[in-house]
């Protein structure tokens, strides 16, 4: 199986290894041009990995690398059969775990950009048209989400019939990986939208901590741990392919930073409810505290703003708790700024949906944001060694 | 041998181990990436693997060909091609003479081509030296299909049989893959 030795892997192999060597030998034989060489740690990230099988697919609960590119697609017309996605999921799931692994996956020409898998991950999800176009029974929260008051969304950035989601600590693993397997299944189907998301980069901060957005705030501090998991964003029952899955939300979300920048740093933190500095509610002093929203200042003032952001998140007394997973990543074009929020939760109708509605109706931040693409996607299972993506779905 | 090993290794010692990788992927027969291969009837089949293997997708067929256009791609076409690495793990040269596959048409042809100067041209046999790789690529020697007008559906496997100078058969399981690349000029 692809984990064993091989040619391939023996390769990539000696590579690292004359990498490593020939940066030492560059070392000790010359002082000029030292700043071009290649240090061992940074040859080391380009050849971790991820493991690509397991319980559920990589790329959700696991590290939230510095580069991302979603790209959805619509099944050609005539290809909507299930005969033709477990073709198509036989072909991605073979190509996406050998590049994953390190390996180049077959028919690639281009292997040296396969073989540095820097943390590589690449999830699959279904949206809710593909289940219509195969005739197939989707679960009852796959569908579109309803309108919200502040949504311009544009069809370039919404819906899909499937998705993938490609994460590396190297834009050109993500770009290689995106390109290889747009072309491998073009058979089958064509591309919808892709859209490109980066973190600060590897290193740069330690890992593990908060992202920061374009508003230079710390976005996804009341993100559940590993441990809530399982009641938060695993499913773990209904059909047999969706278990070990979730379901994913993909919001495009426009900032408007020309005004937001209008804004000094303590309105910018009202607006927000928390610092800039640390993401400390702004009733406490590090980023983990719980926030007090019924303090009130010397004038009888609520210290947290309730229409920010951080406060209209939250569920009040008496509301629905809702808890959602966010794996955000920052988006810059030539003409606009903004967040690809991607979020996984159990039931986006009873997650997303119920903290979305708060924040539509009465979020101070809204006047920066504006939520201009849409989908979602019902995000299988993981795969055993061997096995393809969709598990029994297109038996 | 994998990634984490490697790079759990000191640097030094990671050449030697890289050395020593070669000499256990030059021997060990158990270096598949996932086919089903089989050998049967003779000895040359049992010391061969073909590693990294696919055969190109390709459309159904419904028109006369130019064979002076192109090989295997595009929407109507009526050849193909398999490609890959052969291994021989045996003490002595192992030769493949032909090779065939029940997937394709019954009048399909099966040839081994070789790509010279740009232009395709049939080849008798390949010879792989004890311990050699051989690598099927497109550009350089393949196993070409020709006649075949079925499609040859991406994501499909192919069950491929090599047929070896002591009449002994190599048979394994391919995947198709997309190959947008080998569209040479045929001279053949």
């Amino acid at each position: 199986m692809p984990d064993k030795p091989s040619r391939r892997t023996f390769l990539i192999g000696t590579s690292t290894a004359a990498l490593a060597t020939g940066a030492l030998t560059a070392c000790s034989s010359s002082k000029e041009g030292e700043g071009t060489q290649i240090a061992p740690d940074e040859a080391e990230l380009g050849s971790s990995t991820v493991a690509f099988d397991g319980e559920h697919q990589a790329g959700i609960a696991t590290p939230h690398p510095s580069h991302m590119r979603i790209v959805a697609f619509d099944i050609a017309d005539d290809r909507a059969t299930r005969e033709d996605m477990i073709r198509l999921m036989n072909l991605w799931t073979e190509d996406a775990r050998r590049m994953c692994s390190g390996m180049s996956p077959r028919a690639d020409l281009a292997e040296e950009l396969s073989t540095l898998p820097a943390n590589l991950t690449i999830t699959v999800g279904y949206g809710p048209s593909l289940f219509e176009k195969l005739g197939l029974a989707a679960p009852d929260w796959l569908k579109e989400l309803p309108a919200y008051e502040h949504d311009e969304l544009i069809d370039d950035y919404s819906g899909g019939d499937l998705v993938l989601q490609i994460c590396a600590d190297d834009p050109m693993t993500v770009a290689h990986a995106s390109r290889f397997l747009t072309a491998a299944g073009k058979s089958y189907v064509k591309q919808k939208w892709a859209q490109d998301g980066f973190l600060h980069a590897h290193g740069a901060i330690p890992s593990g901590y908060t992202m920061r957005n374009h508003f230079g705030q710390l976005d996804g501090t009341g993100n559940p741990g590993l441990a809530e998991f399982d009641d938060v964003v695993w499913i773990n029952d209904g059909p047999e392919w969706l278990r070990g899955g979730t379901a994913m939300v993909v919001r495009r979300i426009e900032m408007h930073l020309d005004t937001w920048d209008m804004l000094d740093r303590p309105s910018r933190e009202a607006v927000i409810g928390r610092t800039l500095g640390n993401g400390a509610p702004l009733t406490g002093t590090e980023e983990f505290d719980e926030p007090d929203l019924e303090a009130r200042d010397e004038y009888g003032l609520p210290v947290i703003d309730p229409n920010s952001h951080m406060a209209r998140a939250k569920a009040v007394p008496g509301q629905l708790d809702a808890k959602i997973f966010r794996r955000p990543y920052n988006y810059l074009d030539a003409d606009s700024a903004g967040q690809i929020f991607i979020c996984f939760q159990q039931d986006p109708m009873k997650q997303f949906n119920v903290i979305q509605e708060r924040l539509s109706e009465a979020d101070r931040l809204n006047e920066w944001i504006t939520h201009i693409g849409s989908a979602v996607f019902a995000v299988p299972g993981g795969t055993r060694d061997g096995q393809a993506w969709g598990g029994d779905l297109f038996n | 041998m994998n990634l984490s090993a490697l790079k759990a290794a000191p640097v030094k010692l990671l050449a030697v181990a890289a050395a020593s990788a070669l000499a256990l992927a030059g021997c060990s027969n158990d270096a598949n990436n996932g086919e089903s291969d089989k050998a049967a009837g003779g000895d040359q089949a049992s010391t061969i693997e073909l590693a990294n293997g696919y055969c190109k997708a390709k459309g159904e067929h419904t028109g006369d060909v130019d064979h002076g256009g192109h090989e295997g791609h595009g929407e109507n076409t009526d050849m193909t091609a398999c490609f890959g690495d052969v291994t021989n793990n045996g003490d002595s040269a192992v030769t493949i003479t032909g090779w065939t596959s029940t997937a394709f048409d019954d009048g399909a042809r099966f040839e081994i081509h070789e790509v010279v100067d740009g232009k395709m041209a049939a080849k008798e046999k390949i010879t792989i030296e004890p311990g050699a790789t051989h690598q099927l690529a497109p550009g350089g020697e393949h196993l070409m299909v020709l006649d075949a007008h079925k499609a040859l559906e991406a994501g499909s496997k192919v069950a491929v049989v090599l047929e070896l100078e002591d009449g002994s058969e190599y048979t394994v399981d391919l995947p198709v893959n997309e190959q947008p690349a080998g569209n040479e000029d045929y001279a053949g």
